[in-house]
């Protein structure tokens, strides 16, 4: 029985479900500020962690480049790529396990059209706890799951 | 009556080009002052070259518009080897404004081959070397960048430039030729495979790029 407040018992709320998250990559942007700088260094750890415990990435409207990844900042999850013109093997390397060629849009409304019908219309999935992490941002996120880590 | 590089300008503004960033020389300086001229556009002038394809790149990535920019020839276009990469990787849809050497002069002391330096990077060359299809050229490297998303590079002798512009056709935007094509519709098997792996994630995530902010995306109401 680990100690209340141990790192033994941190551990199950680290690996605990949580709400599903959205990255609008930068990779190909340039970064125009100092600020924009910080928050990246602030939250790269949390979101390097998140990454890799990532079972399923849906990735909408992204080429799935080397730079967003390739397979190495995910390489356990199954990954979904939704994209009008998807290539299996994209900078050396396997892009994605499934390929929805699609416009995103319409892509992503396919798939929640799909999520409806077998979770019930505008049902989440009861493990996706769409208010965890609810109002606060992401780098509070990000000290938080460095807190929980360390 | 015009010359040809008032023509080229106003082509450049009809295909949506509202701002240029540009580094001037021989090879691009009266492309770049009519197109300096003309009304709602601005020129942005920079101290590299490098820095005008990657200030194009981020105007791009920040208003989603048509991304412009201008060098010389020779020296001027060979310090594009890094920028130019940078936005072909990046699928952006970009024209780079270059001056060739004269190709009426019988020696030149800037003339290089820019067709591979650039293809090289993974952009497109157009070498536009005949007057009455300048246009053409125009309008081809536009529906390359934008139907392809892919920087061009569009090479035009700069004694070419100088010639007056004998047609008074209006100019046809590349935007009339993209096929309609509607947006494209996914498998439904497929997405049922992808519904099926959803519904049994733990820790899903979601990742957005660009073609997210293309499919018109916006805040839920």
């Amino acid at each position: 029985m680990p100690a209340p407040g141990s790192r033994a018992e941190a551990q199950p709320t680290v690996a605990a479900p949580c709400s599903p998250t959205l990255f609008l990559h930068a990779a190909s942007l340039t970064i125009t500020s100092l600020r924009s700088a910080a928050l990246a260094a602030t939250s790269r750890r949390w979101r390097m962690e998140l990454f890799q415990s990532a079972d399923v990435v849906l990735a909408v409207g992204t080429s799935l480049s080397y730079y967003v990844g390739g397979g190495h900042y995910f390489a356990k999850a199954c990954t979904i790529q939704v994209d009008d013109a998807p290539r299996g093997l994209r900078d050396g390397q396997k892009a994605a396990d499934i390929y929805v060629k699609s416009d995103a849009l319409v892509g992503v409304e396919a798939i929640l059209v799909g999520l409806d019908k077998v979770l019930g219309s505008g049902q989440t999935d009861p493990r996706w706890d769409p208010h965890e992490g609810a109002g606060t941002s992401h780098r509070d996120r990000a000290r938080r799951f460095d807190a929980v880590r360390d | 009556m015009s010359k040809l590089y008032e023509a080229l300008a106003e082509a450049f503004l009809a295909e949506g080009v509202d701002t240029q960033f540009a580094l001037m020389g021989d090879g691009n300086m009266h492309w770049t002052t009519a197109f300096a001229h003309l009304p709602g556009v601005q020129t942005i002038h920079v101290r590299h070259e490098h820095c005008a394809v990657a200030a194009a790149t981020a105007y791009h990535s920040a208003t989603g518009k048509i991304a412009a920019a201008s060098v010389t020839c020779g020296p001027g276009l060979s310090q594009l080897m890094t920028a130019l990469p940078a936005a072909a990787r990046a699928r952006l849809p970009m024209v780079v404004f270059a001056g060739e050497a004269p190709i009426n002069a019988k020696f030149y002391n800037q003339y290089i081959d820019q067709a591979p330096l650039v293809t090289a990077t993974g952009a497109h060359y157009i070498a536009a070397h005949s007057v009455p299809r300048m246009l053409d050229h125009v309008r081809e490297a536009f529906h390359i960048a934008k139907y392809e998303r892919r920087p061009v590079v569009l090479g035009i002798p700069y004694d070419l430039q100088k010639v007056e512009h004998t047609s008074n056709q209006p100019y046809e935007t590349s935007a009339i030729y993209y096929p309609k094509v509607g947006r494209i519709h996914p498998d439904p098997v497929i997405v049922a495979e992808a519904v099926e792996r959803l519904k049994a994630a733990k820790r899903p995530i979601i990742l957005g790029g660009r073609g997210v902010l293309r499919a018109g995306a916006r805040k839920p109401c």
